[in-house]
């Protein structure tokens, strides 16, 4: 079916009863678009009314803090907090930033987005000023996979290598590890507070995804927008999908980013072009598009005592940058050219495949992109194709399911899928 | 009392614990060396160490056959006397202190499965320590080449354990042998054993769980994890595994050709412990930022809806919460009520099916490593060993504490108030 034009500029006037498609109206959630694209605003609603079918599982609300298990003497009946499992409230939810160059959605949507970002900024200032054990995992949502740019630590593991490190004599460097990983920590958790708008969409997409199912076609109209800029076709964009975080690329001042700053100078992620992504796991992409990171299982060992560069964490190099989809090499070439107006959602769409490229020599750490859109453009990315030698993976290890197998991570994939059930 | 017949090597002053009521002191007797091996034997005070496989129960008294004749004075020495060395450290009234613990981290506590009387423990000073509680006496002490980070019962003469050093041993504990069974690519981090199916089942960081048939012994599968495996437990004849990336998964140990359940931790943060419940109806499960989750196993939604999560082990100082890890978990088995041990150096018994908190015992020198109850629910083990979360700072010394809890500490309340009762 033809795709109706008048739609896509928001005045078509059979609405439902048009025999064309419309695209994201069928079958499709709240739409987000591509953050260049003004629509009106009577589109968008058009679109957000088709978000009504969709029931959610998850609340990101739902987990509020909860009153902690006391001596209490009252018998109230859940004297602590319940975190409701997933038997939530339908509600409807698009998805929406506040103060986005998105669509603008329902109040209620914005409301949730909102909820979810400022439940992930407490969190953040909690974790900061508690003393909690800062190698850890975290996912806003429970029952939802890991926001990317934390690596899980047992303290027995870093015992051990603290252990290791003293019968090689080089506490020195062991102390450095530490402090590297703190700093990356800390960075991550400040990227998160301050919420810039590339980690807003992110995240939003990211949990957008587990609540209106892999095949959102939310998405899917957004990969197909973010396809033509691409090169890919839609039919690819449509299996594609697998929103990894954006990548955030290269430009020397991203490096800076991550290596931040390192108040020690400790060599941190600026080696090369820190083309970090991450890809949710439940994303799994679909066999076709091996956009998750790859692989290897992180080990997490602090490396060799002669820390040099983030890449000496050891974090295996994706010996397979799973990443073969086809699409990808009319990617590169696409995005070296292509002008790409939307920073994020582009990125968003192309950027988990960079990125799964395991990136080059990142730490496998914040994969927000920065709105900068040159960094797109930037040719280092075919290099960062071509060379994944001294790289870090991009990260299993921010990414929880370390899906080696595709096959895995296809299972996963349906499994939401399944759940989401509507 | 109880007159311990292992003597401690070391204990150039008695740096305190929270001791309540004082030790007993005991003068050393010539005859009566420290021994530089503790093997549980004591030289020259012609004890007898009964048998380990005897089941005959020493009574708290402690009987006169145990006892080192030289060595025994129970006239109160002034501690600071080098001479003098503690037989017993009383902590409370209901709880003591067990001597010759073991000289660096405690990693694990386990009582055996038929009995209150022993104890096995494992440290990071790579030892395996079996206690015989009631003796307040070190039976047996064998060796890893690295630190022991998880010890098990297959039954009460057989002890197994794995650590750092990737290896999984079986020890006798009746005739003292050892039995290398099997390796795993990465350090052990877990022993379990399952007596429905009769296994032993390992979790490793290197994302395996391998099982382990224990009369041969030898290896009965290996299964790939998505992740290091942090934690694990048996419940009934299924095996929780909780990984690195907060994932757990449920296993079924006679089909273990796919995984049974795949879930996300409730919690946010990484996952630090998991216990199945006695009755097989769910698990707990505990995370770094002082929450527990209390989980069912039956995947239907009714019941899924019962499941709840609740902070604990948090404290307040100048208006900061400070949180902390929750590293141990262990049932009662008779009232289903759990206790839980986090690095703030708490004990507290809880409620699973009133949703309260029974009791909280009081603060132990340093963070709680592990507990145990005993089989029949009378006794717990607390491991209480600093965790070096901080860095390798000065630490208070690690031990273990027993405790006598009664049911009133542990057994779910009818009545609408809750007692809190404070260690004695």
């Amino acid at each position: 079916m033809a795709i109706c034009q008048f739609f896509l500029q928001g005045r078509c006037r059979f609405g439902d009863r048009c025999w064309n498609e419309h695209p994201g109206a069928r079958g499709a959630g709240g739409g987000r678009q591509q953050p260049q694209q003004q629509l009106s605003g009577n589109n968008r609603r058009g679109w957000n009314t088709t978000s009504q079918r969709y029931s959610n599982v998850i609340q990101p609300s739902s987990f509020s803090k909860s009153a902690p298990w006391g001596g209490s003497r009252d018998q109230e009946k859940p004297s602590f907090g319940s975190f409701d499992s997933g038997a939530s409230t339908n509600r409807n939810e698009g998805f929406g930033l506040p103060e986005n160059p998105f669509a603008s959605l329902s109040p209620e949507e914005q409301k949730d987005e909102k909820k979810l970002l400022e439940g992930i900024v407490k969190d953040m200032e909690v974790w900061e000023s508690s003393g909690q054990w800062i190698f850890s995992v975290y996912s806003p949502v429970k029952k939802k996979p890991n926001i990317s740019g934390f690596t899980d630590i047992s303290p027995e593991e870093l015992r051990l290598e603290y252990h290791n490190f003293l019968t090689s004599n080089n506490l020195q460097s062991y102390v450095n590890s530490v402090q590297r990983l703190i700093n990356q920590w800390r960075n991550r958790v400040n990227e998160l507070k301050s919420l810039n708008i590339s980690t807003k969409v992110a995240l939003c997409l990211t949990y957008c995804f587990f609540i209106y199912g892999p095949n959102c076609s939310k998405f899917i109209y957004l990969l197909n927008q973010a396809a033509p800029a691409f090169g890919f076709g839609s039919s690819q964009a449509a299996t594609f999908v697998s929103p990894g975080f954006p990548v955030n690329n290269s430009s020397n001042d991203n490096a800076q980013n991550f290596s931040f700053k390192t108040n020690s100078g400790f060599a941190t992620a600026s080696s090369g072009s820190p083309a970090v992504l991450g890809s949710s796991p439940a994303f799994g992409a679909a066999a076709s598009v091996s956009s998750a990171i790859s692989t290897s299982a992180p080990a997490f060992g602090f490396g060799k005592p002669e820390i040099t560069s983030a890449a000496s964490f050891s974090f295996k190099s994706p010996a397979d940058s799973s990443f073969g989809s086809p699409g990808f090499s009319g990617l590169t070439t696409s995005l070296a050219t292509g002008p790409i107006s939307a920073p994020v959602a582009p990125a968003f769409g192309g950027g988990s495949s960079v990125a799964g490229s395991g990136s080059p020599g990142s730490h496998s750490h914040t994969a927000f992109s920065k709105p900068s859109n040159d960094t797109f453009g930037n040719s280092s990315i075919s290099t960062s194709f071509s060379a994944p030698s001294s790289i870090i993976a991009t990260d299993n290890v921010l990414f929880t399911p370390r899906d080696k197998l595709t096959v895995q991570e296809l299972e996963q994939f349906q499994s939401k899928k399944f759940t989401l059930g509507k | 009392m109880v007159w311990g017949s292992g003597i401690a090597a070391d204990r150039a002053g008695f740096r305190g614990t929270a001791v309540r009521a004082g030790p007993v002191w005991a003068r050393r007797g010539p005859d009566c060396r420290v021994s530089p091996d503790l093997g549980g034997r004591v030289l020259g005070a012609g004890a007898e160490t009964p048998p380990l496989a005897s089941s005959r129960p020493l009574p708290l008294g402690g009987s006169p056959k145990t006892r080192p004749s030289a060595c025994a004075a129970p006239a109160r020495g002034i501690p600071g006397d080098s001479d003098w060395v503690p037989v017993l450290q009383m902590t409370g009234s209901n709880e003591f202190k067990l001597n010759q613990p073991p000289e660096d981290g405690i990693s694990s506590v386990k009582f055996s499965p038929n009995t209150s009387q022993f104890l096995l423990v494992s440290s990071w000073d790579t030892s395996v320590r079996l206690y015989d509680v009631p003796a307040n006496s070190m039976r047996l002490k064998y060796q890893h080449t690295g630190a022991v980070l998880d010890c098990a019962f297959y039954d009460p003469t057989h002890a197994w354990s794995g650590g750092l050093d990737h290896q999984l041993k079986m020890h006798d504990l009746n005739t003292d042998q050892e039995n290398l069974v099997g390796t795993h690519d990465a350090p052990i981090r877990c022993v379990e054993y399952c007596p429905e199916v009769n296994v032993m089942v390992t979790g490793s960081w290197d994302q395996t769980v391998k099982l382990w048939d224990p009369r041969t012994p030898c290896n009965a599968g290996t299964f790939s994890q998505p992740e290091k495996v942090y934690t694990l437990s048996v419940s009934g004849d299924r095996l929780i595994v909780g990984t690195a990336g907060r994932r757990v998964l449920v296993w079924d140990l006679r089909n273990m050709g796919y995984v049974q359940q795949r879930r996300e931790s409730s919690l946010k943060y990484q996952t630090r412990c998991i216990r199945a419940f006695p009755n097989k109806q769910g698990y707990v499960l505990s995370s770094i930022e002082g929450r527990v989750a209390v989980e069912y196993l039956d995947p239907s939604p009714e019941v899924q809806k019962k499941k709840y999560a609740f902070k604990c082990h948090r404290l307040k100082e100048n208006n900061i919460e400070q949180i902390y890890p929750v590293n141990a978990i262990s049932f009662h088995n008779i009232h289903n009520t759990f206790a839980t041990g986090g690095s703030d150096g708490f004990v507290n018994i809880w409620d699973p099916f009133n949703k309260k908190r029974l009791c909280q015992f009081h603060r132990y020198p340093t963070s709680i490593a592990s507990l145990a109850f005993s089989n029949d629910g009378t006794t717990l083990a607390i491991a209480s060993s600093y965790m070096y979360e901080m860095d390798d700072t000065e630490h208070p010394e690690d031990g273990i504490f027993i405790r006598q809890v009664t049911d009133a500490e542990t057994k779910p309340k009818v009545c609408t108030f809750q007692l809190s009762c404070e260690g004695a």
